[in-house]
């Protein structure tokens, strides 16, 4: 049998490895360099971890009727004000702890005025206004609220109008037991470190810069938070926006109606997007062009809870006054968004959140 | 598998390390392996349609090269051009031809046919065709080994999208007795890296504001629709520029030298001197296969106008089925035999005289993409009825593709490419390192943004 590898094989693979060991060596080296200078610079970039059991590295802890923090019983306390937040993956609370959410938040600011408000946060990741007022009549009615809120940001627009047609409610992922898997706990051993995340996020970033990744919405699919300011595409019919506008609107009278058979009232509250709130550079890191858009949706959804009777509160001048408030206050920088996302508030845009509705409804419900 | 994702940097590494550790004659079965598990991460059934392919082209050299009477000959070789032909034609214009009939005739000539079209297949089909033509006109030899001509069918980096090569250039390297060379080893990562760049910053990058325009060009207004197609002109061409690129610097890593395919085709100054710029070994094939056989311009004017328009017309089917890439293939051999008939296709004499013509040229070649691109004829037709008329539209217009197009065009005249080859000769530890770079890089990108197929991966 011929020779099957050549006289210098052994010898070249040894320089191979040497080489690369130095090389490896090297790198090693910067990475470690990078994640000692995020640790002292950049520390927002560690505990990034999302998964079924955290967001942002906050533990996902849902009592067992399905909402995000503590068990609240169903008979309330003599004088308790009880607040239901009602909404999708931002009042869920996407990226921060539960208690920093506009609903939790929003009763702190109640007890600082004297009430002995709890909360009750019934929101999750994808929830359709159908599905919203599913879960409302066949569990939270029975809580007896005092405050019902819902808060609309433009994803809930555009998956109310994308699942228009669903006929089952999901069922709520985090009351199935956890799959343990050993690579994603061997993944969250690591959250610590922040050149990862550092990495992804900013890569995400030049992507999008270099039109790499785009904003353009699937013409079957048009799901995003564009599609509720009116985003112009060419592929895309060009009422579609204004045809999920009203499907909202109608889907938001059931709900109305809904709440109100309990004798409750309902409040709408629009959680902007961050480049529509902001003109920063900074602000539209997923390079939107505001040219496309052709809606005002906080206006839009101003107009139809007007038409419905509905109170109502656009963020978007509370979320900018939260970020000038802290610069000035605290002398640092509020994005008032969790990073690298246009829609989901951090917990200073929670806050800001909840001081707008306080001001909407604090007034009709201050403690006798 | 895409030349553009991380699975192919990887096979590429191994391929390369592990060929250089072997011994010439395992070297070729390594490569043969290779290239089969290349073929099989897109589909392992087609390449049965490989293996027969080779086993025909060998068999038919063989017959060709060894049979005394020239009937037997011509015989072996109308039979094999019959098969592939054919081959060709049913996985790839049976259904353009069968919708033709039904529009004309008013019923269906034949059932439709649902087969994909194998990866490469244009390309392999030319690639053999080429050989085997050789081997009857004398300019090649049958190869006795199969492996050589399995390797030549085969081969990986030239597989899906050429170049396309001939036998009597690419079968003599297949003895892969080159040692290392870390001259040909930099220069083929030097074009690789500059390949992903055009293939994966540019035209990825501009690729979604042709897409949007073209998908639907009813909403956009001219100037928008002239715009999206400067964004495709610039598209067309990093694409597959870079992915001759990616190609040419992969065989180079091996020791094999594939032929070049492209020579700044957009600073061409008629529409003759683009085609010599533009996928030359397309180009080069048509001429050798068809125009001269043919008669070429061996019978007058008439006579060689028409054999331009039926090389580009068939130019243009090969490239795909459908009216808009015949009036594609059409319009290009049209606008040769025009330069023919008034002798534009000569040298520029002046600055001034090269000036115009490229700009005219360059507005032609822009002009005829749009049948290129177009999904059909009506909507090519609707493109450049809105383009003429000045038409309105509701989508905003978006003035990134006249940067690219500079970048191209500033980067061709400059002749960047090359100064970068040269300046990786001396500098190796720096472009080791902006190889890892790169290489990071585009594992964020392919992790970050779909990888987007090659465009001529199509045809």
């Amino acid at each position: 049998m011929s020779q099957i590898f050549n006289d210098k094989a052994i010898a070249n693979l040894k320089t191979t490895v040497r080489y690369i060991a130095v090389d490896l060596s090297k790198v090693l080296l910067a990475f470690v360099l990078l994640e000692a200078l995020l640790q002292v610079t950049a520390r927002e970039y560690t505990n990034n971890v999302f998964d079924r059991e955290f967001t942002g590295g906050h533990p996902i802890a849902v009592s067992s009727p399905g909402n995000r923090g503590p068990v609240v019983p169903i008979k309330k306390a003599p004088g308790e004000l009880r607040i239901l937040g009602m909404g999708d993956s931002t009042t869920f609370g996407t990226g921060i702890a539960a208690e920093d959410t506009w609903p939790a938040q929003l009763a702190t600011i109640f007890h600082k005025n004297g009430a002995k408000a709890t909360y009750i946060n019934s929101a999750l990741e994808g929830y359709t206004l159908k599905e919203i007022n599913t879960v409302y009549r066949n569990l939270w009615f029975q809580y007896q609220p005092d405050l019902v809120v819902l808060a609309v940001d433009n994803n809930l627009v555009s998956m109310n109008w994308f699942r228009r047609d669903d006929k089952s409610v999901t069922a709520n992922p985090y009351l199935e037991p956890i799959a343990k898997s050993k690579l994603a706990g061997l993944k969250n051993q690591f959250k610590i470190l922040a050149t990862p995340s550092w990495l992804k996020i900013n890569s995400q970033k030049c992507l999008y810069f270099l039109g790499l990744a785009n904003n353009n919405l699937k013409p079957d699919v048009p799901l995003g938070a564009t599609l509720a300011l009116g985003w112009q595409q060419a592929d895309l019919p060009p009422d579609v926006a204004e045809r999920a506008w009203k499907q909202f609107e109608t889907d938001l009278s059931v709900l109305r109606d809904s709440v109100a058979a309990d004798g409750r009232s309902l409040a709408v509250v629009y959680l902007p997007t961050r480049f529509m709130a902001f003109d920063g550079f900074s602000d539209n890191e997923q390079q939107v062009p505001r040219q496309r858009l052709t809606m005002d949706a906080g206006k839009r959804l101003g107009q139809i809870s007007k038409s419905l009777g509905l109170p109502y509160v656009d963020s978007t001048e509370g979320v900018r006054r939260g970020r000038s408030q802290i610069a000035q206050k605290e002398g640092r920088f509020a994005p008032m968004y969790i990073k690298f996302d246009t829609v989901h508030l951090d917990k200073d845009g929670h806050k800001a959140v909840a001081e707008d509705l306080f001001g909407l409804l604090g007034k009709s419900n201050q403690p006798r | 598998m895409l030349f553009n994702s991380t699975l192919f940097l990887g096979f590429l590494v191994v391929v390369v390390y592990v060929y250089y550790l072997l011994t010439p004659h395992y070297r070729r079965w390594f490569l043969l392996l290779a290239s089969y598990s290349f073929y099989w991460a897109w589909s392992v059934p087609y390449s049965i349609l490989m293996v027969g392919y080779t086993l025909l082209a060998y068999k038919t050299a063989r017959i060709i090269e060894d049979s005394t009477q020239q009937r037997n000959r011509t015989t072996a070789l109308i039979t094999f051009l019959a098969i592939v032909i054919s081959t060709l034609f049913v996985f790839k214009y049976a259904n353009f031809f069968l919708d033709s009939s039904y529009s004309l005739l008013g019923f269906r000539l034949w059932p439709q046919l649902n087969l994909l079209l194998p990866l490469g297949i244009s390309f392999y089909t030319f690639s053999t065709i080429s050989y085997i033509v050789d081997v009857y006109k004398g300019v090649t030899k049958a190869q006795k080994s199969i492996l050589d001509v399995a390797l030549y069918v085969i081969f990986f980096p030239s597989l899906l999208a050429g170049p396309i090569v001939r036998a009597e250039v690419l079968m003599p390297q297949f003895a892969c007795e080159s040692s290392v060379d870390w001259i040909a080893i930099r220069s083929g990562i030097a074009q690789i890296l500059w390949g992903m760049l055009k293939k994966v910053y540019v035209a990825d990058s501009i690729a979604p504001i042709a897409n949007e325009v073209f998908a639907s060009p009813e909403n956009v207004s001219g100037l928008g629709l002239v715009l999206g197609t400067l964004a495709y002109t610039v598209q067309v061409y990093c694409d597959f520029s870079g992915y001759s690129d990616i190609a040419i610097g992969s065989a180079r890593l091996l020791g094999i030298e594939l032929p070049k395919n492209f020579e700044k085709p957009y600073l061409a100054y008629s529409i003759t001197d683009f085609w010599r710029r533009w996928h030359i070994s397309l180009s080069n094939w048509l001429r050798d296969y068809l125009y001269i056989p043919l008669g070429g311009n061996r019978g007058g004017n008439l006579r060689t106008y028409a054999n331009l328009m039926m090389t580009m017309l068939l130019g243009g089917l090969w490239h795909g089925a459908g009216w808009n890439w015949v009036v594609w293939g059409g319009l290009q051999g049209a606008m040769l035999s025009i330069e023919r008939a008034t002798k534009l296709s000569s040298k520029p004499t002046s600055k001034m005289n090269y000036l115009i013509r490229w700009l005219i040229t360059l507005f032609l070649i822009c002009t005829s993409w749009i049948f290129f691109r177009a999904a059909d004829l009506n909507s090519a037709v609707v493109v450049l009825q809105r383009i003429l008329t000045f038409a309105d539209g509701r989508i905003p217009i978006d003035y990134r593709p006249l940067f690219y197009m500079a970048t191209i065009l500033l980067v061709e005249w400059w002749d960047l490419k090359q100064k970068w080859m040269s300046w990786t000769q001396n500098h190796p530890n720096l472009l080791k390192w902006i190889t890892c770079a790169m290489a990071l890089a585009l594992m964020f990108t392919f992790a970050g943004a779909s990888s987007s197929n090659f465009l001529y991966f199509q045809f």
